[in-house]
Parts: structure tokens; C-alpha cells; sequence
């Protein structure tokens, strides 16, 4: 449903003019429908640059995205907004991401006014619905962002990101900064959702071990390009690239010990 | 002992709410210890409390900490100063705002190094070449001459643990030193720090990451709530965990190991 | 918020001056024992008395009522200026700093060029056009003030503008505009006020400094930098004279500045949070 071709993106580099250094060089990608991906690289790796350019949110210097067969750079006014129905994303901060002066249910609502056309009763439905999906008390529904735990700032921001019921939801480095425990009950119940709504995932990620639990298909990248694509299958074998084998390395060297 | 800690609360003076509640701990030099926990544990204040950092005002400890034969807590603080720093490093948490920005990095280290030893002129240079390979900084010359912002947060992770080698500090306090880095750097500061173990120095590291735990290695305490819920050696912990707490972090780190085999349907 | 000011002593002193200032201004022709222009010659340079409370001018005007009538000037002429400049400063500023780089380059150098002008030299210019009035002031004021209310604004747009919850607004499907109504002129108001607030000081001395040099205001006018200027002759035998009317001016840039100030403490220490 959405693909990427040959995109690079370039940023000019102080004092030279004319050469840069390509922050994405050349990445191809394919997202099908239902399926979780992890884009995994350190930072630096050009995975933040790639999540923008995805989401349109960022123009490449070149390539293209295409959403369902139709570049999203040239989409009208109105439709290019129309696009965050079909795609959304969580950014990695969720305190900052979320404006201190907006409570829980205007932060969750937002997209809904903007986006989808429905009457306020129904609205407030909505908002309720999710709310209860992302395990929110309803008495948060009037507190604003410095009120809550990072935790449900982070349940909030999803809420928000599934509140127009997009098919692709990309998590920009959206796990880091968690709590393993609350990580964890993140995860677990993005993939219930995932199985009751059938979402489509993409998680960008330094933390391989939130990519080997919750993706399919995993991507790894360095400096710009994607040096290996993996159909995760649970064996950790599969990994061959000197890069992919390092990022394992940092795991708990117990598991290693079990399996390979 | 190098290093022993009594019954160690810290509260909030306004509310006298206890933090940290009669925590126990000690450290043996040429040895490391783990306190984990999650945000809000009371980690954070343990390691400010025993690096003399707390800030008074707000917050009231008791109980003891004997560094080297010699009570901390209740000592004046000019006597503090002679130890903190010297022979109490602390490793803070973010190493890109732990430099000054504006002076290179060789100029801070010589700073620091005259500040506790007193040593300037011709030595102090082959003595910050020698600390910052020692950290496993092999472009020393280069890294003295950078400014702070040239350098990945690794390097100057290393930097920092350059530096509380150059003093000869016995003790070296870092407070989650991984959790701003990426993997691979992450486990190049480990081992920075299992490498200054074994010149000898004490370590107290306060992470949330099982993985770090595990690669360090030594003593282990898990706290919730500001209380010590186990202890004993990591791999010990890891293998047979004794408390429900401890079980779910580790399960949580490892969260890989849930995986079931399924997937290969998909392929 | 409130609660917050209320503990604060400097703001308290700060809103104490404003009041009384404001009390003065909207009271004054309750309060004034006379008219402040009537004239009467023979009674030039009274001695405080019962009559004359704090004494008569050069003209035997009372001193007291025209003070009185003064604060409506001041307040009367920096609170509409204010007005317009933060309305002025509020689009500009948001406008550039949600447009591209291109315009907002064009914004800020145009806005360099008329911070560079002394603000002196537009007012002499716009009367010298314009001629006298009240009216005059205001627009030879805002002239020569836009540009740093733009610039400030901008300023604190553009940092508001990076941080996530913009991105994130964004990608909810809110349009720009609705980016600015929503959630950034909401986010940067609080800094916003205490700009303006230390603003209406130098509104004031500005109306006063005008007046001073008699730019702008008709002789006579209860007004107190050209009361001031007035003063000035009898400067020896009287500077009681002088006194009063700086007094006043004092009082009320200080207490626009002192509750401003203090406004910024109290609001700061909540973003360093």
C-alpha cells in the first residue's frame, strides 16, 4: 500500500556548496497491508529523515512515495491533509508531542474534527472508544499532558494516531524512552489491535529487541541505506550482515546462549 | 569495604515522604555494583545521595555512608570536596551536556586534572593520552583537541570515564549511562566500565536495562518504590529470579524471547 | 496562575502601582478639585494648600488635576497603541514563522530595517505629515514599535513552531492556519503578555517623551512630559514642579515593568519544568 522509490534526501553540508551528504541514499521499500515492520539503525542512520520523507512530512530530493499507486507529493491542498486518514504517526517525545494546553479528550479528538466529518455526539463516542482501547481511565478525559504518567502520554498519542482508523501507523523511535514494563504492555496491546483493526506497522527503532518481538519483516539500516531486509521467522539466524549481528549482540547474551 | 551504605533513607523535607527508604549496600574495590529499578524507584536519588549532588534543600538523608573508613553524610562540606570528584567520580546520565561546549576537550581534562591533583605543566599531557586510551579512546590526540559537539555520545562517554581514571578515582558512580547512547556504543561503554573494574576501581552503576546489567556483570540490587527488593549476583538474578518484580523486568527486557516460532507461516 | 501572582511581591506591587494609575485615569474628573486647564494668573505658583493640594503651576493651573487628568493621557494613549501593535505583532510574527524560509527572510530584513530607524525620528516625521493629535502619536508609536513586536513574536513562534506537538497537530490534519489559531498563538501567550506588559511602559515614556518635545499634543495640554517640559522654566524657584509630574511617570512605567518582570518568573520557572 505504500511504496517508496530510489529516495534520497540530501542535506547541504556547512561551508561546501553543492556537495552534501546524502542523510538517505537510494532506499526502495514496499509496505504491504497487515504486516509489522522495524526499521532498525542507530541514529544517524537516516531512519528518522526516511520516516518523515514517508509520511510526506519532509520532500525528498528525489524518488517518490506512492500511496495506494498515487504519488503524496502532489496531491491537491486537500487531499494531501486527507492522507493522515490513511496513515499516521507517533513521534518519539510523547510530552512534547501533545500541546500542554490541550486535555486528553481535545488531543484525542483533534484528528477526528479535522479529518473525518462526524457530528459531536459521535465524536465524543469515538474519543470514549479509544480511550477504553488503549486501557485509559475515563476520568483522564479532562487532564492535560503534564498531569499524566509517560505511559499514558504515550497511550494518548496512539489514540490519537488510530483515532481516524488509518491503515499504516508508523512509530518513530516510539518505544525508546519507556519503561521496559510499560513498554512491554505497550506492545502487547498495539498487537491486539493490530489483530482486531489490522493495521499495518512500521516501528522505527534503535532497540532491536522491540523489532525482533513485534515485526515481520525487519529492515536494517546504516548510513543512509538498507543493508538488509529480514523476514523475521523467530530464529535469529537469519541475520547475516555484520551491522544486524552486532545490534543482536547488545541483547541479553543469555538468549544467544539458548538459541544459536 | 570500600564503600558501605547503612540504612540510607532520603524523603522530601516538605512532606518528610520517604524516597528511599533503609536501603543497604556496599562495594568491594576491583568490584561492581547494579542497582535497576524503573523511573521512580528511588535509583536516581540513591546514587545523587551517595555522590554528595543531593540537593539539600529539598531533601533530607539518613543513615550512613562510610566511604574508606570515613562517615559522608555528616562530614563538612569542604572536607566532602576532597573526595568527591577525587575519589568519587560520577558518570552522568547525559554526556553531551556534562562538557562545557565552548573549550576543547584535552583543556577541560587538564582543568580537572590540576583541580584535584594539583599536576600541571609537561606531564599532564602524556597523562591525558594514557587515561583516554586506557577508556578505549584510540584517536586521543585528536579527541583532546575537539570541542565536545565533534564527538558521538559515546566518545564522550569515554571522555568522562577518561577522566575519572586520570584522577585515580576509586569509586565511580554512573547514573544510566547507556540510556542516552545507541546499541553499539552502548556496549562499548559497558565494557569501558568492566575494564576500569579490573584496574580496580569500584563501580556503581544505576541503569534500567536488564541487557547492561548482564553485560557488566558483579552485584546486583533491584529497587521499587525506593526499597531493596533482591539482591545478590546478576547472573544469579537473571537465572532464578526471586521476586515477581524482578521476573516481569526481565521478561520486559527480553522481549524477543516471547517471540513464538509462528512466524515462519508468513514467509 | 493567579494564586501564583498574588504571592508574588513584586508583581503585587507592580498591580498596586497599575491600579492606582488606572483609578486615577478613569476617576480623575471625580477626583480633581478643579479644571485642569482653567487658568488663573493671579494665582501662579501657590503654596500647597486646602484648595490647591499639591499647589498651582506657572499659570495657576492645579497642579493636583492635572496630574489626575495626565494619567488619562498616558494610559489613554499606550493601552490603544498596545492594542494595535499586539494584534499587528501577533499576525506578522505567526506569519513568518509558519511561512517558508524565503518570506520569513523578507520579514525579518524588513523588520531590521525599521528597528534601525530612531524611533524619534518617525514620530518628528509622521507629525510633521500628519500634524498634531493624539491620533498622530498613536500611529507615530506604532510605527516606530511594530517591528520589535514583530520580531519578538516571531522569535517566540519560531521556537514553538519546533517542538513536536506542531509536527504532531500537523499530521492530525490541521491546516496552518489552523495550526496558529489553536495552538501556537494559545502556547506563546503567556510570554506574549509579559512582552506587552513591559510594552506599555514604553508606550508611556514614549507619549511622554513626545510631549515633552512638544511633538504631538496641543499646548497646555494636561499631559505629563509636557508638563514636564513646562516645568522646566521655573526649574529653580519651583522644581516641585518638575518632581510631580516624573514622579508619575515613574510610578507607572515602574509598575508596568514590575508586574511584567515578575510575570516572566513566574511564568518561566513552568517551562523549565
Amino acid at each position: 500500500m505504500l511504496e517508496a522509490i530510489n529516495l534520497y534526501k540530501s542535506y547541504p553540508a556547512a561551508g561546501q556548496k553543492g556537495k552534501g551528504t546524502n542523510a538517505v541514499n537510494g532506499v526502495d521499500l514496499v509496505l504491504e497491508d497487515r504486516m509489522t515492520y522495524a526499521l532498525v539503525g542507530e541514529s544517524g542512520s537516516g531512519k528518522s529523515t526516511l520516516s518523515k520523507m514517508l509520511t510526506g512530512l519532509l520532500p525528498p530530493t528525489s524518488g517518490d512515495v506512492l500511496l495506494d499507486g498515487k504519488s503524496i507529493f502532489s496531491l491537491g491542498r486537500k487531499e494531501s491533509r486527507l492522507r493522515f486518514t490513511q496513515m499516521q504517526m507517533v513521534l518519539q517525545d510523547s510530552k512534547s508531542a501533545l500541546d500542554p494546553r490541550f486535555t486528553v479528550y481535545d488531543s484525542i479528538a483533534e484528528p477526528i474534527r479535522n479529518l473525518l466529518n462526524v457530528p459531536k455526539q459521535r465524536e465524543r463516542q469515538m474519543v470514549a472508544e479509544l480511550m477504553n482501547k488503549m486501557e485509559l481511565p475515563d476520568s483522564l478525559m479532562n487532564r492535560r499532558p503534564n498531569e499524566l504518567s509517560g505511559g499514558q502520554q504515550k497511550r494518548v498519542c496512539i489514540a490519537r494516531a488510530i483515532s481516524v482508523s488509518p491503515q499504516l501507523v508508523i512509530f518513530d523511535e516510539a518505544m525508546s524512552g519507556l519503561d521496559v514494563i510499560v513498554r512491554k504492555s505497550i506492545l502487547e496491546l498495539l498487537k491486539r489491535l493490530q489483530e482486531e483493526s489490522g493495521f499495518t506497522y512500521l516501528f522505527i527503532t534503535h532497540d532491536i529487541d522491540v523489532a525482533l518481538y513485534i515485526a515481520d519483516h525487519i529492515l536494517v539500516m546504516k548510513e543512509g541505506k538498507l543493508v538488509e531486509r529480514v523476514c523475521y521467522t523467530g530464529s535469529i539466524e537469519c541475520f547475516k550482515h555484520p551491522y544486524s549481528r552486532m545490534l543482536l549482540d547488545s541483547l541479553l547474551p543469555e538468549y544467544l546462549g539458548q538459541n544459536a | 569495604m570500600l564503600l558501605t551504605v547503612n540504612n540510607l533513607s532520603v524523603a522530601l523535607k516538605k512532606s518528610s515522604r520517604p524516597i528511599v527508604q533503609n536501603l543497604d549496600l556496599s562495594i568491594e574495590q576491583g568490584n561492581s555494583l547494579v542497582i535497576l529499578g524503573q523511573s521512580g524507584s528511588g535509583k536516581t536519588l540513591t546514587c545523587k545521595t551517595i555522590t554528595g549532588i543531593l540537593n539539600r534543600r529539598r531533601f533530607e538523608p539518613s543513615g550512613e555512608i562510610i566511604f574508606n573508613g570515613k562517615e559522608l553524610l555528616s562530614m563538612p562540606p569542604r572536607k566532602q570536596r576532597e573526595i568527591y570528584g577525587a575519589q568519587i567520580a560520577l558518570i552522568p546520565q547525559n554526556p553531551m551536556t556534562a562538557l562545557d561546549p565552548s573549550v576543547r576537550v584535552g583543556k577541560q581534562m587538564a582543568e580537572t586534572l590540576y583541580l584535584h591533583t594539583g599536576l600541571r605543566g609537561k606531564k599532564v599531557k602524556s597523562k591525558l593520552l594514557t587515561a583516554l586510551e586506557n577508556a578505549g579512546l584510540d584517536r586521543a590526540e585528536e579527541v583532546m583537541q575537539s570541542y565536545p559537539h565533534m564527538l558521538s555520545g559515546g566518545m564522550l562517554q569515554r571522555v568522562l570515564i577518561a577522566m575519572a581514571l586520570m584522577v585515580d578515582a576509586k569509586l565511580i558512580v554512573a547514573d544510566e549511562p547507556t540510556t542516552a547512547l545507541d546499541a553499539e556504543h552502548r556496549n562499548a561503554a559497558v565494557d569501558a566500565f568492566i575494564s576500569l573494574r579490573e584496574k580496580g576501581a569500584a563501580i556503581l552503576l544505576v541503569t534500567h536495562d536488564f541487557g547492561v546489567a548482564s553485560r557488566l556483570g558483579g552485584e546486583l540490587l533491584v529497587m521499587k518504590d525506593g526499597k531493596a527488593i533482591e539482591r545478590g549476583s546478576v547472573f544469579e538474578v537473571l537465572q532464578a529470579p526471586g521476586h515477581d518484580y524482578t521476573r516481569a523486568l526481565i521478561e520486559a527486557s527480553r522481549l524477543y524471547s516471547l517471540v513464538p516460532e509462528r512466524r515462519s507461516l508468513i514467509c | 496562575m493567579f494564586k501564583k501572582v498574588l504571592c508574588n511581591p513584586q508583581a503585587v506591587i507592580g498591580l498596586v502601582l497599575i491600579a492606582v494609575v488606572l483609578a486615577a485615569a478613569v476617576m480623575a474628573p471625580m477626583l480633581a478639585p478643579h479644571d485642569p486647564e482653567a487658568v488663573d494668573v493671579t494665582r501662579k505658583f501657590a503654596e500647597p494648600g486646602k484648595e490647591y493640594p499639591l499647589g498651582t503651576d506657572q499659570l495657576g493651573r492645579c497642579e493636583l488635576s492635572r496630574l489626575l487628568y495626565g494619567a488619562r493621557y498616558s494610559i489613554g494613549m499606550s493601552l490603544p497603541t498596545l492594542l494595535v501593535l499586539s494584534v499587528i505583532g501577533l499576525v506578522l510574527g505567526c506569519l513568518s514563522a509558519c511561512s517558508g524560509k524565503a518570506v520569513d527572510r523578507i520579514f525579518i530584513t524588513v523588520c531590521d530595517i525599521f528597528i534601525s530607524f530612531p524611533s524619534l525620528i518617525i514620530a518628528a516625521a509622521v507629525i510633521g505629515v500628519l500634524g498634531n493629535g493624539m491620533q498622530n502619536i498613536v500611529i507615530a508609536i506604532i510605527i516606530s514599535m511594530w517591528a520589535w513586536f514583530t520580531r519578538m513574536i516571531r522569535s517566540y513562534a519560531v521556537a514553538e513552531m519546533g517542538r513536536d506537538y506542531i509536527l504532531a497537530a500537523r499530521i492530525s490534519g490541521c491546516s496552518t492556519f489552523q495550526i496558529i489559531v489553536r495552538h501556537l498563538i494559545p502556547n506563546i501567550m503567556s510570554q506574549f503578555l509579559v512582552y506587552v506588559s513591559t510594552g506599555v511602559a514604553s508606550a508611556i515614556l514614549m507619549v511622554s517623551g513626545f510631549s515633552f518635545l512638544n511633538l504631538g499634543l496641543s499646548a497646555g495640554a494636561a499631559e505629563w512630559g509636557a508638563m514636564l517640559n513646562e516645568a522646566r522654566s521655573s526649574l529653580y524657584s519651583h522644581p516641585e514642579l518638575l518632581i510631580y509630574p516624573g514622579a508619575c511617570i515613574l510610578i507607572t512605567s515602574a509598575g508596568f515593568n514590575l508586574f511584567g518582570e515578575a510575570l516572566r518568573d513566574i511564568i518561566e520557572p513552568e517551562e523549565g519544568q
